[in-house]
């Protein structure tokens, strides 16, 4: 049978019970071999798991870690060094299209024009071949102090 | 006003841009976070792929970071949020694929056997003891595992364990208590002798 005492003992065993009532239930623990087993099942079951083994790290973990996190730290940080570029890019690709629409009046379509002059500029299939184009280069102490984010 | 404690220091020495000092952490974290990461999921593939994870988000929070509480306290409830996620996502996982293949489920969140994990050169019955403990740990539900690995293996008070999962203190006591009444019923063969 169990003893209407027993989830006392699994808080004394977490450090759930104030002195007073720790004292209490050692008190009831002397006369009562129901608690005082699932007392010592807690314990020594708690000690069993010592025998769980440890895994040791890989060797290269760190420099795994770190490779990942400069690779991510690179993607973004071209992302947002690239933004100012096309914008600034964009604005001289407008202002050529508009001085080349003007001095080709007889264009049927101008808008059209600006359009197909900023592809030129912006030499997208350039940059498709050489992605090299829109890599930053690290600092000159080989580190990457500006991510950009 | 207090110092912080020496790992914010290098936390902060990162947030300056010092690369070395994150370095420094990631190694000097890494077995812990990497042995809680396999005693929660039970497989080492998944532990590392887990504490990398958990260091490339540490990378990505060095520009939001603010010393709050020890760095540890901190790092934890990154692998605390890390770990819970990754066991949420397998649940999801393993419902999608119940629901295409009609197969009946083991317990949710519980890993397969890791092959590697198993040491060479122990006796049978260590070996049997070392299984039975993994998978005593393995079948806890995820909060108490993850509660019992952090008081247990990583000696995490109460009041870190519960900053660390989002808890009040008595919550964690809580799950700790449940925790090892199921260990108890889960180990009951081996404390055969010592206990009826």
């Amino acid at each position: 049978m169990t003893c209407p005492r027993r989830e006392e003992v699994e808080r004394l065993a977490v450090g759930d019970l104030t002195p007073a009532e720790a004292a209490g239930l050692n008190r009831h623990l002397e006369g009562c071999a129901a608690c005082r087993e699932h007392k010592e099942g807690l314990r020594l079951s708690w000690e069993l798991l010592d025998a769980a083994p440890r895994i040791a790290a890989p060797a290269d973990f760190t420099e795994r870690v770190l490779a990942r996190a400069r690779a991510e730290a690179g993607t973004r940080g071209r992302i947002v060094r690239l933004a100012p570029w096309l914008g600034a890019a964009a604005a001289a690709a407008l202002v050529v299209a508009i001085a080349l629409t003007r001095h080709h009046p007889q264009t049927a379509d101008p808008d059209r024009e600006v359009v197909e002059n900023l592809g030129l500029l912006l030499n997208q299939p350039a940059l498709e071949r050489d992605p090299l184009l829109l890599v930053d280069a690290p600092g000159a102490n080989g580190s990457h102090e500006d991510y950009g984010y | 006003m207090e110092r912080p404690d020496p790992d914010a220091e290098l936390m902060l020495r990162f947030q300056q841009g010092d690369e070395s000092a994150y370095a420094t952490l990631v190694g000097r974290f890494t077995e812990p976070i990497l042995n809680l990461a396999w005693k929660f999921l039970g497989s080492r593939t998944e532990a590392e792929d887990l504490a990398q994870e958990v260091f490339l988000r540490v990378f990505r929070a060095r520009k939001s970071y603010t010393v709050q509480a020890k760095f540890s306290t901190w790092l934890y409830r990154v692998t605390a949020n890390a770990c819970l996620n990754r066991i949420k996502s397998k649940t999801n996982e393993r419902v999608r694929s119940l629901h295409s293949t009609g197969e009946d489920g083991r317990e949710l969140g519980r890993s397969v056997q890791d092959p590697e994990a198993e040491e060479p050169g122990l006796g049978l019955e260590r070996e049997e003891l070392h299984r039975e403990v993994r998978r005593a740990v393995e079948e806890l539900p995820a909060n108490q595992r993850l509660a019992l690995i952090m008081n247990k293996y990583d000696g995490l008070a109460y009041e870190q364990i519960a900053e660390s999962m989002g808890l009040t203190v008595m919550a964690v006591k809580s799950l700790l208590m449940r925790a090892r009444v199921k260990l108890k019923e889960t180990l009951a063969r081996h404390l055969r002798g010592h206990v009826s």
